[in-house]
């Protein structure tokens, strides 16, 4: 996938764990990428230390805080 | 790198990914006018790969110069700061401000900045002409910090009332702010992706238009100004900045 001449895509790895039909639990990896038209987006680490153009930012963090409240979200890579 | 889910802030960002996939799905988060940028066939069935939430910013547009007119009755001239390095959504906002100019009697002069440092020219073309307000069309390169502070400065040093639709604009000293809660965007956006990775198809799922649009208005700036904002205007902010 080519995502040229916008800027930044952040990469979001999110844990689901859905129960098998053996009612056991097993892990899948999920990636989401964040698209962003700003150039300075970046994230250090998953729930803190962002830094960035504030709007874009802000997003980020939202959408990181709602994923986190249903215990999904278990970090960033970049 | 393969992902799951595209989270695309606002519309350029909506349309590089509407360009580059048809197959990954795509949440946009907070664009002005999904149908109109051509995004989706329609809110309620976007269709193929793409859905997500809008910041009606488009439809809203107009509020901004009411506002304007509410604070400052004898408003008749406003500069409108655009940035036509976005060419889809901005155009779509322009033509949105002109029509609500149109109707409400006043004449719009519009300021081109296509970097931060284009902003300051813009404010230097209007030196000697009249201009009586300022209406800042929300764009990625106007909220990226510290560019709101520095438009928001050059308003009060020009003594023009001014407003955006992006709540941030007034917290940094803009006159005021309308807008749909960008946070409140993103976790519905959240919701979205987790349908969506739990199998629902996108194109399925109805664009989700903001319910609610807060006032912020800033009465420091509305000092600086010089400026008493009426009564009826405070009480329906949803804030007023000390």
């Amino acid at each position: 996938m080519r995502l040229i001449g916008l800027a930044v895509v952040l990469t979001v790895s999110l844990i689901l764990a859905p129960l098998t039909a053996e009612g056991q639990q097993a892990e899948k990896m999920y990636r989401v990428g964040l698209l962003s038209p700003t150039t300075q987006v970046s994230v250090s680490k998953p729930f803190g230390g962002v830094c960035g153009p504030w709007a874009t930012l802000k997003v980020a963090i939202s959408f990181s805080s709602s994923a986190q409240q249903r215990g999904d979200l278990i970090g960033c890579l970049n | 790198m393969r992902v799951d889910v595209i989270v695309a802030v606002v519309t350029q960002a909506s349309l590089a990914a509407k360009n580059a996939t048809k197959t990954i799905p795509i949440v946009m988060l907070a664009v002005g006018d999904p149908v109109g940028a051509g995004l989706v066939a329609s809110l309620a069935q976007p269709g193929g790969n793409i859905t997500g939430t809008s910041f009606q910013n488009v439809e809203v547009a107009g509020k901004s110069l009411e506002l304007l007119k509410n604070a400052i009755p004898k408003v008749r001239v406003v500069a409108v700061l655009w940035n036509p390095a976005n060419p889809v959504y901005q155009a779509q906002m322009v033509k949105a401000t002109e029509a609500a100019a149109r109707a409400l009697g006043i004449q719009l002069r519009l300021l081109a900045a296509r970097d931060a440092n284009e902003v300051d020219k813009a404010f230097t073309t209007m030196t000697g002409e009249r201009t009586d307000a300022l209406v800042v069309i929300v764009d990625p390169l106007f909220t990226a910090a510290p560019t709101p502070t520095r438009i928001a400065a050059l308003a009060v040093t020009s003594r023009l009332p001014s407003i955006s639709a992006f709540r941030e604009y007034a917290e940094a000293g803009g006159l005021m702010a309308y807008a749909a809660n960008f946070a409140e965007r993103g976790r519905r956006t959240a919701v979205y992706v987790d349908k969506i990775l739990k199998g629902t198809r996108p194109g399925d799922l109805p664009v989700e238009q903001p319910t609610t649009f807060d006032l912020v208005i800033n009465s420091k700036t509305a000092k600086a100004l010089g400026l008493t904002i009426p009564q009826t205007l405070l009480l329906r902010a949803d804030e007023v900045i000390q």
